[in-house]
């Protein structure tokens, strides 16, 4: 182990150096890690083994323990999810109460932002401001400092805020209920940082995209009554179409059925902006922004922990977590299902990120 | 301490004791043991186990401890593999010879004390005052011990000293990180009738210091939220009644308050806690033939855990769950010894486990039942044994299980060779089959058969020096291991893994005398592969070893004694353990070097006896993990001091 860790920076070099493209100098070494697929490997809950894998797209190989292979140390424990912010990454570690900031180019640690509750998904506003979800029962949006990395403001929100969106001069936070239950969105104001609208949408909104007619499409998990433990009360899932300027709704599709509690998480969209990918149980389906219902056919019938459309090609990165006691599996598919190959990656991979 | 519905049962037994107590005085004069032919030793069980692998922690060993818990004296005193979540007190499990924490029965004088909904046993929770010997049985023969031996079996063994008269103990500690411990005991009684009892209080902090490795140049931290309170009393009541009946009864109370520090990595998670009590009660009746032994034995078992978690800001438990757990057990067996060489043993046993809590719908009941025989051969020289079970369980299924055991000691040069081939399983527990979400009732029960052999031999001089060599090969199939997995939503315990389990374990010991100085020497070796045989389709597991089982363990115990001053080193190597099925390397656990230091001096002043010890717990401030990110203790020193009061009877003073 400790072998590995001291050539583990030659090792990343030589990656570097292998993945250079010879058509275009730019995407060389000296690019470092600033285009690729960051996937975030979430590990097993308690045991501190989350991680990030990171992909070049022309490539069939990952890097992965990324962040412990450079900077020498584990990531921790329910690495969440990745985003960049200028030159900046920013690593969602949930059950390590913290975000750890590193270069986008080198991949070392520049910076920790800790002492958070419950933390989720950051959201780049612009290059020097950055929000962040948190809180699984009352929740809030931090404001980021993108320079210092310092928490400038706090938004309040819904219930358990998840993954937002950047509409104009307008950020709109999914409040997912958390622990709870909630059926909102939160719009906030960029300029003031001052929530400005809260909007009703279906049961428990997790993920949203925005499809080429700029209609809202918000992923809807349904309603969950915890007793305890135990599931007292369960309501179906819905794909939320609305109007991002006001709100309003223009139609709700029912998704899924009861007692699948949990699905979906995840909501992509193709570079079109016409098929819109979300997960449920039994695969990955695909709807047409013009369609007023689910197709029950499973684009991918295979149960994936998180996905992403490439923003380029428009394929498919389904993420396979099929035991949290070993590696998981990036699965690439083209945009019409068939499997193109499947890459090793980190232990839960749940959250995959195009730069 | 316990609840209201326990109680009755306590205060019973209370008047039960002083009412045998009444009784024996009563009857005293009329006790005649016919028991010339027939060596009753420990329990049935236990003494027919001589054919496998084990380890004895008599009373000498213990004393260096004093009042520990069991992963503590484990960790300290065998080669085992023990894995604790962090300090003292932490979640501790035992995975003998590569299997799970679950494969390993405890036995309190005989009767199972596993968990019925998690099927194994919190280490920690156990304290060694609880009992008078500790004997680890490698791969314990399923047919003599039932469900859940494939590890082996971990006897507690309380048994009476007929020649006692009065004894009491006194025991105070302090060390390291606010450790305090204090204990008594008292035994008392003569050769019709035995009266044990005692009690400890503990508390310990637990705010060591450790490297946190997960910060940016891994600073050193100070543990938070580890603090341990906790607290046991034991009575035992040992009674020889008029033509030949005897009696045991027992009884067990312990509380124990545990904050749960969070992994190094999780930073400045809600705090949380954890209550465990446990009752535990039995009682065997023996009566005693000439040449046969009946035996009827009951208990009753309870155990409650409650866990909160408290909100890091305001302090105010805003979650909380309970898990309470019990069990009944009754049995009946006979042993017949036709001749000085032959012995047959048949019985039976029922027993009822239960469950409640915020995981499970309503109460979970399970109902179990047994029926077994067993024939042993012995000779000077030989020894020969085979046991046969019925196990019958809720739903109508049966399982039979086999076993076969041979002992020979070659004459005239100490050797001894011994073989054992055994059938085990282990039953699905309550929370594997009831856990909402996810138990999964169709559970099927792991099976597997299981040999060793091994070999023994030992030499004695007439100066007084001693020599003991043992090596021992093992061979194990696990089948249906269960393992919980992701299933869409939650997690659910599925029959997924074939687990071969092959190894080998080597010791060896010599003591002896230098003028007035006697010198000890032990040292253990252990080479285990425990393989996950299974090559699941999307590459999700190796056929590598599973994780948190290290293939080279070492032992080795120095001593020097002299005139009632001992010094003890110890040193003890556990290899590199994978933590994922995939072997990740980044994700492995360093081997680790761990080595103890104690001095102790002796006082004797007729019947009285004074020990002052002094200890240094990981001497060489190794820092480690034996579970991932969770930090163990670094160097520590602990002073302590035991006064023991021994008054045996006249006669035995007086030879």
């Amino acid at each position: 182990m400790q072998i590995i860790r001291s050539i583990a920076p030659f090792i990343v070099s030589a990656f570097m150096l292998a993945s250079c493209n010879p058509d275009n100098p730019g995407d060389s070494d000296e690019s470092g890690f600033q285009h690729g697929a960051f996937i975030t490997n979430e590990g097993a809950f308690g045991n501190s083994n989350g991680s990030v894998s990171y992909l070049r797209q022309d490539s069939s190989e990952s890097v992965n323990h990324l962040f412990e292979m450079v900077n020498g140390r584990p990531l921790g424990d329910v690495v969440q999810s990745f985003s960049i912010a200028g030159t900046k990454g920013f690593i969602v570690v949930n059950n390590s109460q913290k975000v750890e900031v590193v270069d986008l180019k080198s991949f070392e640690s520049i910076g920790i932002i800790d002492g958070l509750e419950y933390p989720r998904y950051i959201l780049a506003v612009n290059e020097e401001k950055a929000y962040l979800s948190v809180g699984n029962f009352t929740g809030q949006i931090l404001v980021i400092d993108v320079a210092t990395h310092r928490i400038t403001d706090t938004i309040p929100c819904g219930m358990g805020p998840e993954h937002m969106i950047l509409y104009n001069d307008q950020v709109i936070v999914a409040n997912s209920g958390g622990w709870g239950n909630d059926s909102t969105l939160t719009v906030i104001d960029t300029h003031s940082d001052k929530v400005i609208a809260t909007w009703n949408t279906g049961k428990n909104p997790t993920d949203m995209v925005i499809d080429r007619n700029d209609n809202l499409w918000v992923l809807c998990k349904g309603k969950v009554v915890w007793e305890g433990w135990n599931i007292a009360f369960e309501s179906g899932s819905s794909l939320w179409v609305g109007n991002p300027d006001n709100g309003e709704v223009i139609r709700e599709i029912s998704i899924g059925s009861i007692g699948d509690f949990y699905w979906p998480q995840s909501i992509g969209i193709d570079p079109k902006g016409k098929n819109i990918y979300f997960l449920e149980a039994g695969g990955l389906y695909v709807i047409n922004y013009q369609e007023q219902t689910q197709n029950p056919e499973a684009l991918v019938a295979k149960t994936f922990y998180g996905f992403g459309v490439d923003p380029e090609t428009g394929r498919i990165y389904g993420l396979s977590a099929p035991s949290f006691t070993a590696a998981g599996w990036l699965m690439r598919y083209e945009p019409t299902g068939g499997l193109i190959d499947s890459i090793e990656v980190g232990i839960g991979p749940n959250h995959i990120v195009f730069n | 301490m316990m609840g209201k519905n326990r109680k009755p049962a306590f205060i019973v037994f209370l008047l039960t004791t002083f009412f045998f107590r009444w009784a024996v005085d009563l009857y005293a004069q009329d006790i005649i043991i016919p028991i010339e032919q027939i060596t009753i030793s420990g329990y049935a069980k236990s003494s027919q186990s001589g054919s496998f692998q084990s380890i004895r922690i008599d009373s000498l060993q213990k004393g260096r401890y004093a009042i520990s818990d069991l992963a503590t004296l484990l960790k300290s005193e065998t080669n085992i593999n023990v894995t604790q979540y962090g300090g003292e007190g932490s979640l501790s499990s035992i995975r003998l010879r590569g299997s799970g924490p679950s494969h390993t029965q405890v036995n309190w004088n005989g009767i199972p004390i596993n968990s019925p909904t998690t099927g194994s046993i919190d280490l920690s929770l156990v304290s060694s005052l609880m009992a008078d010997e500790v004997e680890l049985i490698y791969g314990a023969s399923g047919s003599l011990f039932g469900s859940g031996t494939f590890g082996g079996s971990l006897n507690l063994i309380n048994k009476p000293d007929w020649n006692n008269r009065l004894s009491f103990m006194i025991f105070g500690e302090a060390g390291s990180w606010n450790h305090y411990k204090t204990g008594v005991g008292v035994r008392t009684g003569n050769d019709s009738w035995q009266y044990h009892a005692g009690g400890y209080l503990q508390s310990s902090r637990n705010n060591y210091t450790y490297r946190n490795t997960f910060m940016p140049g891994s600073p050193v931290e100070r543990r938070t939220n580890d603090t341990l309170k906790t607290s046991g009393f034991q009575q035992h009541l040992f009674l020889r009644l008029p033509r030949s009946w005897s009696v045991q009864a027992g009884m067990w109370l312990q509380d124990r308050d545990k904050d749960l520090p969070a992994a190094m990595s999780s930073g400045y998670g809600n705090p949380a806690n954890q209550q465990d009590q446990s009752f535990r009660l039995f009682t065997r009746i023996s009566k005693i033939w000439k040449k046969s032994v009946l035996e009827i034995v009951g208990s009753r078992f309870a155990d409650s855990l409650l866990y909160t978690e408290y909100a890091r800001t305001t302090n105010q438990a805003f979650r909380q769950s309970g898990l309470y757990s019990g069990s009944s057990s009754a049995g009946l067996s006979g042993r017949w010894y036709p001749s000085n060489t032959l012995t047959f043993e048949a019985g039976s046993e029922v027993e009822s486990q239960k469950a409640r809590g915020s995981s499970f719908t309503g109460i979970m009941t399970e109902y179990r039942g047994a029926a077994f025989g067993s024939a042993r051969y012995k000779t000077e020289h030989l020894t020969f044994m085979t046991g046969l079970r019925q196990v019958l369980l809720s739903g109508s299924q049966t399982r039979t299980l086999y076993s076969l055991s041979a002992r020979y000691e070659v004459p005239g040069i100490n050797l001894l060779i011994r073989g054992q081939a055994s059938n085990k399983f282990r039953l699905p527990t309550l929370n594997e089959r009831f856990w909402q979400p996810g138990g999964n009732p169709s559970l099927l029960p792991e099976t597997g058969t299981g040999v060793e052999s091994g070999l023994e031999w030992g030499q004695k001089s007439e100066s007084g020096s001693e020599i003991q060599l043992s090596t021992t090969f093992f061979f194990q199939d696990i089948h249906n291991w269960v393992q919980w997995v992701p299933s869409g939503t939650y997690w659910s315990p599925e029959n997924i893994r074939f687990v071969r389990c092959q190894g080998f374990e080597a010791s060896g010991n010599y003591s002896g005398k230098i003028g007035a100085v006697r010198a000890t020497i032990n040292s253990t070796y252990s080479f285990t592969e425990s393989l996950d045989m299974n090559i699941l389709s999307d590459n999700t597991r190796l056929a590598g070893q599973i994780p948190y089982v290290p293939r080279h363990q070492v032992q080795s115990r120095f001593s020097l004694a002299f005139r009632g001053f001992e010094g003890f080193l110890s040193y003890r190597f556990t290899g590199s353990r994978y933590t994922t099925d995939d072997h990740d390397p980044w994700l492995m656990l360093k081997p680790i070097h761990i080595a103890d230091f104690s001095m102790s001096h002796k006082l004797f002043l007729k019947e009285n006896e004074v020990l002052i010890s002094f200890r240094v717990n990981n001497l060489l401030n190794h820092s480690y993990q034996l579970i991932r990110a969770y930090p163990a203790p670094g160097r520590s020193f602990l002073l302590s001091m035991n006064y023991m009061f021994n008054q045996k009877s006249k006669i035995y003073a007086d030879n």
